[in-house]
């Protein structure tokens, strides 16, 4: 099977079989493929080439409607049910009958606490309260809850994508084991896709591991630990790069590091060593548990780590910090943004930029042409009054534009552009009020290799004129890019790389339990 | 993802001619409808109708502010900020055209603080918007209600030759309306604010990411609407020739009908002045039809909501949004 | 004491004490006789308020709800005096109309603020071909249904509670009422339910459809005659009833005994100019402010908790040192 979407690739070709009653786990890192696996398997996405057969039986198209009648239940980490209804109003929707008299909602209510606190050893909350009264990681537990609600009956593939993730290890632990006896039982099987590596140990019969749209390795029973893993997820890693460096040197494109940069620098304004930012322990609820970190300028220091560690958190906490003191900013007159001559004044942007990965949600503005996106920043220097210096607006943005080689007319509406060309213009709209601190939050996400090579060239052009950046990656390989690494894990930065070739050390730090 | 298209779709007016092209259609069709079937002249329809649908037009362009801001923002207590300006308007003005400049202040400066609260429930309170200004109407109108046996005079002969009257066969309240959307565009394209108004509605994360205040942002397009709703009441009383406790009536769900027909998206970030005059005309011409061929008062509503929800299907569709 | 946080209780703790505000200046109301008197009026509001509930639940809002009241309105006070079949048809097509509204909301995705605007054109339009102007009879049996009376016990009161308990069963226990409220919450939700948004959505319609039906009944008897615009002013109270019932327009809430105690909150502050020597027009302010109230005293408990519990927000530990910026020097 796989799946595109446009031009990305999530997988690749996957041929998976899952057996009555196995528990079979799939790993690996940020943007493997676990997730759009599981989706097209529980019908909420469509695969873009392959099948997908239910006890033998090919469906097409599988829709998650049809999905839930073959048995087969997903629990994802968005949570789908509606906070409006009570937990005994989830499980009585579920089930399907019309009307319900006392006597069977009585009997659902009990069945489902006594499942809860088998499952998790724990008390459900009130099941009758509307769901918006329970906290986000009880709603978890209850949609998982609910998905094993019919485990004697008709449930036959439970897929828990992520499902986990947000859970105490306690909780985990007993689930997993409950899972277990009920899967030996009445064959149930259950497809979970994990991070926490060590609490598959010991539990699940097959953990398959994904990198890069591929299945690369397995082990089964008592093979499966979470060295075993992480070898095989560096493996699969070391075989993405060399494939995608292959593809590279055929396509002869260049690679970041490769070419030589040809952008001029009149005066690099490097200020070396001036410290940029500098954060030592701090914690922001609930995310972020311990974080110190240092950005110099000139740097590319970069954050690694699984997804949902903190890194987001922290890059958004320092941006609404670092830009408290708002100093004014001096007129742009068409001076490159990559060439800062002397002439410019000194009191820079204290203002950091912040690009995130999101662009749809948080970046672009849909209806707008590639400008005005653009200039909406640099409202201060590109007004008079309040009014729109027009001829100002064009020309400095139309230079900054074509600086970055942002393909398109400055005049088209951005959606016409692709996704990587929508984020280089959210780039420009970060950069053109000269920021001294550039924060980035996953930028390339989802954005064509190309374009991904374009946007390297530019951070370290931007980092040899004297900006400080500071950049999540949630795609090891990236990291290569950067002077410095730290890598976070559940809230704390654990540890520090220097630059290089840092994948594998990345890849295990992300893991490793402490 | 997006797709990459061959084909560039022009300029943000471009844009936004499109997206009016089904009011200003609308409302050349039921002009020449009115011109074929009416016996009166051409001229003379288009003019009441441009008249009568000035009116509407400038609450619309103060509404389109707030709708144009996104988030649910909508101001339902236009029709009770206008009923309420009038009679003090009347008031204030008493015949006395000197009066009428610091009448206008004074009615402008009732509709600022009526706006101010709107903004205030809106943003400190949080309530939703439909309910904010709904309530703040209707504490409108118990002030309107109060007011209205003390209140005697009329606005004036200066207003109400603005209100009615024209120059060389184009009436003062067309050229008005037409200045105003003139000026509301340029806001919307060549101002700051205008594009922090519709930045915000088209994204408030990017926006509040781009550093926009979206409370302040969001603050001045109440008051803008209710300042336009208060100033159309003061003119309203000219053309009526007094104030009267439902004058406002129709512009309650008028102000806003012109402005989603003429392009605006109920969502919020795109807007469009020239389309919320051609809906007006398009509105007020409606109803000269509906008249004209005779059919029962029934019947008229029910061809006039017709064409709406027609209007709407082939304007209204939303583009989807990503959440 | 759970129960008190309930946002339907204090709809409920208003009525009663605007009931008793009221018993207390005039004792002459807690007679049968004078409950029923002051109550009639509520029950039109009180089904109008049911039916922008249900409307509400399912996440949109319907702005035609006065016109079609009235239309039910003329409909009753004309149809009926024809035969009992014309009349029915007439419902019925009323309701298959009204259904058509919802479809085209849903199948369109457009705006319900929008779509049911026009629409109450569209309704008041019939109701003036029906009945052009104000008159018309209401039908013996519709005027009788409604001032059945069970002894001691004033027919409002009893039609109020059952009102409240039948809309509350539909909603709270039927499997379509739960998916309405789904479908308000979170609109793809109902999905995994094995239900089609479209589906859900008709039906929610219809069930606001036949309450407005009900309350197009109430409102002719009570004014025994017909007027395509008597519906008018309970567009507005029915929104006002059900947001200080409870109900808000994120979508999914539903408060049904909210609703009904919320109409007849507004019932009461209605009629208190004639308890009270205040003008009339101050009713409106009071209307406005109750529901500014209502709300704001849902923010406060929000607030309150905000206020008194160790706020549990940015707790940020650790240095953080501002940059020094290029130029400045060292």
């Amino acid at each position: 099977m796989a799946k595109h979407f446009g031009a990305t690739v999530a997988v690749k070709d996957v041929d998976l079989t899952v057996e009555k009653g196995e528990i079979v786990a799939v790993v690996g890192h940020n943007g493997a493929g676990k997730s759009t696996l599981l989706r097209c398997i529980g019908g909420f996405e469509t695969p873009t080439r392959g099948t997908i057969a239910v006890a033998g039986i090919d469906v097409n198209p599988l829709t998650v409607q049809v999905a839930r009648r073959l048995g087969l239940r997903s629990v994802r980490q968005e949570l789908s049910l509606p906070t409006s209804l009570s937990a005994v109003e989830c499980a009585l929707l579920i089930r399907g009958k019309r009307m319900d008299t006392w006597q069977a909602r009585r009997h659902v209510e009990r069945s489902i606490e006594s499942l809860f606190g088998e499952m998790f050893g724990r008390d459900m909350p009130n099941p009758r309260q509307h769901l918006t009264n329970w906290e986000f990681s009880q709603r978890q537990l209850l949609e998982v809850c609910l998905a094993f609600l019919d485990y004697k009956e008709g449930c036959r593939v439970v897929l828990l994508d992520e499902a986990t993730s947000a859970l105490d290890a306690d909780i985990t632990e007993r689930l997993l084991r409950w899972m277990r006896g009920i899967s030996e039982s009445y064959g149930v099987a259950v497809l979970i896709s994990s991070h926490r590596l060590h609490e598959l140990v010991g539990l699940v019969d097959r953990a398959v591991v994904m990198a890069d749209g591929l299945i690369v390795g397995s082990a089964a029973n008592e093979n499966v630990t979470e060295a075993k893993l992480v070898e095989l997820m560096r493996a699969g890693m070391v075989q993405a790069r060399a494939r995608a460096d292959s593809r590279v040197a055929a396509e002869g494109s260049g690679g970041a590091r490769d070419k030589p940069l040809s952008v001029e620098h009149s005066q690099s304004e490097r200020r070396d060593g001036a410290t940029l930012i500098e954060v030592t322990n701090v914690a922001i609820h609930p995310s972020v548990q311990g974080a110190t970190l240092r950005v110099d300028a000139g740097e590319i220091v970069g954050i690694g780590g699984l997804e949902g560690q903190g890194q987001s958190e922290l890059l958004r906490w320092l941006y609404t910090h670092l830009g408290r003191r708002n100093t004014p900013i001096s007129r742009i007159r068409g001076a490159s943004v990559l060439r800062r001559s002397a002439r410019r004044d000194s009191s820079a942007a204290s203002r950091p930029g912040l690009v995130t990965g999101d662009t749809r949600r948080e970046g672009v503005f849909p209806y707008w042409s590639v400008r005005w996106n653009t200039s909406i920043k640099a409202r201060t220097q590109l007004g008079r009054l309040g009014v729109v210096r027009s001829r100002e607006e064009r020309s400095v943005v139309d230079a900054l534009l074509g600086e970055l080689a942002v393909k398109g007319r400055p005049e088209q509406n951005i959606m016409e552009l692709s996704g990587g060309t929508q984020q280089k213009v959210v780039l420009c709209r970060a950069l053109l009020d000269r920021p001294t601190v550039l924060l980035l939050d996953d930028p390339t996400r989802g954005i064509d290799a190309a374009t991904k090579d374009e946007i390297y060239r530019l951070f370290m052009d931007l980092a040899k004129s004297g900006v400080g950046l500071l950049w999540y990656s949630s795609e090891i390989s990236e990291l290569r890019h950067c002077d410095r690494v730290y890598v976070m894990r559940g809230g704390y930065t654990v540890g520090e790389l220097k630059g290089g070739e840092v994948d594998e050390q990345v890849l295990e730090m992300s893991f490793s339990h402490a | 993802m997006s797709r990459v298209a061959e084909r560039s779709s022009g300029v943000a007016s471009r844009i936004a001619r499109h997206r009016a092209l089904p009011a200003v259609v609308g409302a050349i069709a039921v002009w020449v409808s009115v011109a074929i079937i009416g016996d009166g002249s051409v001229f003379g329809t288009l003019r009441s109708g441009a008249t009568v649908g000035a009116f509407v037009a400038l609450t619309g362009l103060g509404q389109l502010f707030v709708i144009a801001a996104g988030n649910g923002n909508i101001d339902l207590s236009v029709p009770y900020v206008l009923t309420l300006s009038a009679y003090v308007a009347s008031g204030l003005v008493n015949g006395n055209n000197a009066a009428v400049v610091p009448a206008a202040l004074a009615v402008a400066g009732i509709g600022a603080l009526i706006g101010a609260v709107n903004a205030t429930l809106i943003l400190v309170l949080e309530l939703p918007p439909i309910v904010g200004t709904l309530a703040v109407g209707f504490v409108v109108e118990t002030i309107y209600l109060e007011v209205s046996p003390h209140v005697q005079g009329n606005v004036g002969s200066f207003v109400g030759t603005v209100a009615t009257g024209g120059v060389s066969g184009v009436p003062y309240m067309a050229i008005i309306a037409i200045v105003l959307a003139g000026l509301v565009s340029l806001v919307l394209t060549r101002s700051w604010f205008g594009r922090q108004v519709l930045a915000l509605g088209q994204s408030r994360p990017a926006a509040e990411l781009a550093g926009i205040r979206s409370g302040l942002v969001t603050f001045a397009t109440y008051v803008i609407c209710a300042v336009s709703a208060s100033l159309t009441g003061f003119l309203l009383a000219g053309y009526v020739g007094g104030a009267s406790p439902d004058i406002g009536a129709s512009y309650q769900l008028g102000s806003i009908a012109v402005v989603v027909l003429g392009g605006c998206l109920i969502a919020g970030g795109v807007a469009n002045a020239p389309g919320v005059l051609a809906a007006s005309l398009f509105i007020t011409l409606l109803v000269t039809l509906t008249d004209l061929i005779h059919v029962s008062a029934g019947v008229q509503q029910i061809i006039e909501g017709g064409i709406i929800v027609l209007l709407l299907s082939t304007v209204g569709k939303e583009r989807v949004r990503v959440t | 004491m759970r129960f008190l946080r309930r946002r339907d209780v204090a709809a409920v703790a208003l009525a009663l004490a605007l009931f008793g505000v009221m018993a207390s200046v005039q004792p002459g109301i807690l007679t049968a006789t004078g409950l029923d008197l002051t109550l009639l009026g509520m029950v039109p509001l009180a089904f109008a308020a049911v039916a922008q509930m249900i409307v509400m639940a399912g996440g949109d809002i319907d702005l035609s709800l006065g016109s079609a009241m009235g239309l039910v309105n003329a409909i009753c006070a004309t149809a009926f005096t024809k035969s009992v079949w014309v009349g029915v048809g007439e419902l019925v097509a009323f309701v298959v109309g009204y259904v058509l509204m919802g479809a085209v909301i849903e199948f369109r995705r457009l705006p319900a603020l929008i779509v049911t605007f026009a629409f109450s054109f569209i309704w008041l339009g019939f109701a003036l071909v029906v009945l052009p102007t104000p008159g018309g009879v209401a039908p013996a049996w519709m005027t009788q249904l409604f001032s059945y009376s069970i002894p001691g016990i004033p027919e409002p009161i009893l039609l109020l509670v059952v009102l409240a308990a039948a809309s509350w069963l539909y909603l709270q226990r039927t499997r379509t009422g739960r998916l309405i409220r789904s479908l308000g919450n979170k609109r793809l939700a109902v999905q995994q339910f094995a239900a089609h948004p479209f589906s859900v959505r008709l039906r929610m319609y219809l069930a606001a459809g036949v309450v407005l039906v009900l309350g197009g009944f109430s409102l002719t008897a009570e004014s025994s005659s017909g007027d395509p615009n008597s519906g008018q002013s309970y567009l507005l109270l029915s929104i006002a009833a059900v947001v200080i019932g409870g109900g808000d327009f994120a979508g999914g809430s539903s408060w049904p005994i909210g609703a009904v105690a919320g109409a007849v909150a507004l019932g009461f502050v209605s009629s208190l100019d004639s308890f009270f020597q205040i003008s009339a027009n101050l009713l409106f302010a009071l209307q406005g402010l109750l529901l500014i109230v209502a709300l704001g005293l849902r923010r406060a408990e929000v607030l309150g908790q905000w206020l008194f519990v160790r706020r549990r927000g940015d707790r940020e530990e650790g240095a953080v040192t501002q940059g020094v910026l290029p130029g400045e020097g060292t």
